[in-house]
Formats: structure tokens, C-alpha cells, sequence
């Protein structure tokens, strides 16, 4: 834990050129970034705990392997939480299910209506904060993961873009779309 | 959620994991990289086609023939398979181009816009530098079958019927010469004055030249427009030309009948 500790001065493109030709940098990187990313595939996965615990190492171990061809104009959250997605999309098909059943925590639904300052939602009383957890939990999987990187992750438009490698204008149009279905659906419940 | 930080670490050592060299990371987008290109050449050599195919008209061809037969002309005899080509490989290329590394962080516009603009001055290129006419030559020495579709200026420049003919002068008179047409029918061809390019053109024993005229009977045509082929076209006429005059005047079915004279 002391090496580690003493890596923590280190940028994060400092630390990855390291790790190279040193492993034990890379635990420092693994230290910034496990509890980010487990979160990250707990929004985005209908996993169990040691199912995310799996595909976290999982990531990790792909990201070192692929060091070499880190992109220094991509950070290196961007860079990790890209594989992290690949990776949880790769387990779900090998599960062989769709994603439906993933649950937000109703204080994630809590910052994410927050953080959205189009969406006049009001959550007065915890039944009223269940059925918009039920909402956003029934989101098509491609709106619901933008809207995750955006009002969860708190990414900007190019990182979800890098994220998800898709064109901006495509992330920009996912996330109207998104917003807008979020809405329409707290306004036949007259949440707005 | 457990510290992986020292497992990991473990494993990496334990493994003996070490980061992979680029090349084999990124050898798929090498690859996309690759095909982009072969698309873009293929696409650019298309290109070269259709222009050299379409060069061909000139705006003589409008003056004497008008805009409605012209665009008939055009429709019926219009390079076809190099523009399938030069279009698939557009779509090919934006395709490869997508799937390279960073692909996906430009608009579909953008791609577009910049595949369109390289196979475009890569095609104007291989024109410029003749590259078009050195093909064309290849394939119609080495796949005469598919002259039709590889060269369809041939079938263009055997339309006696819609006053085009097209051939090599065979003996010159005082104000004619005879010309023996790209399928080797034998023609009087006339000209005066008015005659357009005459001036211009060689009307010597052995010149290829195309003629926009009128047919005034069986083998008999009176220029209003001569232009001069390259010496080493060939030329050489589809296997069936629905318009040549051996047929009696009757047309097979299935191909249009001549359009009526020019106004």
C-alpha cells in the first residue's frame, strides 16, 4: 500500500506510461478508478455483485493488456470506462439477455432528475420517486446508458462520445430523445 | 465493493500479462484502413470511367440533336456498370472507414463528404493522366464480351438510326468520303460548309471519326458534325446493335426504334 501511495502524485498518463514496464503503477490505476467503474456497470447491467466485481477485473486486465495503445488525446476515464462498457456489453451477450431489468438507486434517480435542469420533474413523496424510478429503470438500454454518462457520470458530450463510439450528433440525439421519453412519461402521471 | 488494486496487480504478475504490441491491437483497423483504400481506388478508377465514358458527348451533340434525344442517348448508352462500381465503393469506403479507430467521432456527412471529394480528385487525376483510356483498352483487348457494359461508347457511336455513326475512312471524294463503320458496314458519308469540325478534322484515308448527321438513306448520311477519334480506339460496336442498318429497317424487340429527326 505504500508504493501505491506513493504513485498517487502521478497523473494518470504518467502512471499508464509507467505500468508499462511496471505493474505495480497500474494498482494505483486501479485504485482511482474500481469504485467509478463499478458504479458505472451497476447502472448499466442488471448484474449481481460478484458479477460487476468480475467484469471490473475483467477490465482492468483488458486495459493493461492494451496499454500500448492508449490514447493520450482520450483521458484515461474515458479510455477505462470505454473498455468497461465493451466489456459489460460482452457479458451480456453471453448471457444471452437484454439488460432490462437494471436498477437504478433512487438516490441515483434523485441526481439524475436534479441534474438535469430541463426536467421539471417533481418528486414530492417517495411513491411518486418509485414510479420514476420504474420509468427510467424501463428505458431502452441505448438512452438510459447515455443519460447515465451524462447525468450520473457527469461526462461531457465528447467523453460519451468516446465512450460509446458513436458520433457526437448521435450521443446529442440520444439524449434529447431520452430526455424527452423520460418526460412524456411523468406527464401522463402528471409528475410535471 | 472490495479493493481490487492488489489482486489485480497479482494477477498481472502472476500471468504474466504485459501490454500487447499495436499492431496486433490494432490490426483491425489496419485492415479497415487497408480496404478503405482499395475502395478508394477502385472508386477512383470507376470514376475515371464514367467521365471518360461521358466526355465523349459533346455539346455538339446537343445542338444537332436535340435535348430529348440527347438524354435518350445518354440513358440508353450511359457507363452503368462503372457507376454501380464507382457508387459501391463510395458506400464501401464510408463503411470501412467507420468501422478504423477513430471513425465513429466523425459525421456521416463529414465521411461522406470527404470520400466523395478524394475518389472525385483521384478520379479527375487518373483522367487527366490518361489512366481511364489505358483501362479501357485492357479490358476491351482482354474480355471482349463485356465490351457492352466496360465500354458502351461503342454501342453510342452505332446509332445511324438517331444520326451517330462512328468508323474509319476508307476513301475520300470531293465533297464525301466513305467510312466503314465500328461493325464493319461500309457508308457514304456527305458533308458541305456547313459541315462543323471539317476544317478541323483530317478527312484522310485511315482517321477514325464520328459523325453527327442524318441519315438520308440505306448506307447514306450527311454529316452535320464530324469529330475525330483517337488512331488507337477501337471503337468496336456491342454484340448486337439494334440500330445497324443490315437489319432492313425493322427493329428487334425489346430495343427502341430511332428517334425522329433533329428540328
Amino acid at each position: 500500500m505504500e508504493v501505491l501511495t506513493s504513485y498517487s502524485a502521478m497523473d494518470d498518463n504518467e502512471l499508464v506510461e509507467s505500468s508499462k514496464s511496471n505493474p505495480e503503477v497500474f494498482g494505483e490505476l486501479v485504485l482511482r478508478y474500481q469504485e467509478r467503474l463499478f458504479r458505472f456497470i451497476r447502472r448499466i447491467s442488471y448484474f449481481c455483485i460478484e458479477d460487476i466485481e468480475d467484469i471490473v477485473q475483467e477490465t482492468f486486465i483488458k486495459a493493461y493488456r492494451s496499454l500500448n495503445i492508449f490514447d493520450t488525446d482520450l483521458k484515461f476515464s474515458t479510455w477505462i470506462y470505454q473498455i468497461a462498457r465493451n466489456t459489460t456489453i460482452d457479458a451480456i451477450r453471453k448471457k444471452h439477455t437484454r439488460p432490462q431489468t437494471v436498477c437504478l438507486e433512487q438516490e441515483d434517480v434523485i441526481k439524475f432528475l436534479r441534474s438535469d435542469s430541463d426536467m421539471q420533474i417533481n418528486l414530492e413523496t417517495k411513491e411518486q420517486l418509485k414510479i420514476m424510478q420504474g420509468i427510467i429503470n424501463t428505458l431502452p438500454h441505448k438512452y438510459r446508458e447515455v443519460m447515465i454518462l451524462r447525468f450520473l457520470e457527469e461526462k461531457n458530450y465528447e467523453e460519451i462520445m468516446d465512450i460509446i463510439q458513436k458520433p457526437k450528433g448521435t450521443v446529442a440525439a440520444l439524449i434529447n430523445r431520452g430526455r424527452k421519453m423520460l418526460f412524456d412519461e411523468a406527464k401522463k402521471i402528471k409528475l410535471t | 465493493m472490495k479493493d481490487f488494486s492488489k489482486t489485480i496487480v497479482e494477477k498481472i504478475k502472476e500471468a504474466h500479462i504485459i501490454p500487447e504490441s499495436k499492431l496486433k491491437l490494432q490490426w483491425k483497423s489496419y485492415l479497415f484502413w487497408i480496404i478503405m483504400l482499395c475502395f478508394i481506388i477502385l472508386g477512383a478508377l470507376s470514376l475515371s470511367m464514367v467521365i471518360f465514358n461521358i466526355i465523349d458527348i459533346d455539346p455538339r451533340f446537343l445542338k444537332y440533336l436535340g435535348l430529348q434525344r440527347l438524354i435518350i442517348i445518354l440513358f440508353i448508352t450511359a457507363p452503368y456498370l462503372w457507376i454501380v462500381l464507382s457508387l459501391s465503393a463510395l458506400i464501401f469506403g464510408i463503411l470501412a472507414f467507420r468501422k478504423t479507430t477513430k471513425g465513429y467521432r466523425y459525421s456521416t456527412l463529414f465521411i461522406v463528404s470527404l470520400v466523395v471529394l478524394i475518389i472525385s480528385i483521384l478520379g479527375i487525376f487518373s483522367h487527366i493522366l490518361k489512366i481511364n483510356n489505358r483501362m479501357g483498352g485492357v479490358l476491351s483487348k482482354n474480355a471482349p464480351n463485356f465490351r457492352d457494359f466496360t465500354d458502351p461508347r461503342g454501342a453510342r457511336w452505332q446509332r445511324p438510326g438517331d444520326g451517330l455513326i462512328g468508323g474509319e475512312i476508307t476513301d475520300v471524294g470531293m465533297d464525301n468520303f466513305d467510312l466503314r463503320s465500328f461493325d464493319n458496314q461500309d457508308w457514304k458519308i456527305s458533308y458541305d460548309q456547313k459541315t462543323e469540325g471539317v476544317d478541323d478534322v483530317q478527312i484522310t484515308s485511315g482517321e477514325k471519326v464520328g459523325i453527327i448527321g442524318e441519315k438520308t438513306g440505306e448506307f447514306l448520311m450527311h454529316a452535320f458534325s464530324i469529330r475525330q477519334f483517337p488512331s488507337d480506339w477501337s471503337g468496336q460496336p456491342p454484340s448486337l446493335d439494334p440500330m445497324s442498318p443490315d437489319q432492313g429497317g425493322k427493329f428487334p424487340n425489346g430495343f427502341p426504334p430511332p428517334l425522329p429527326p433533329p428540328f
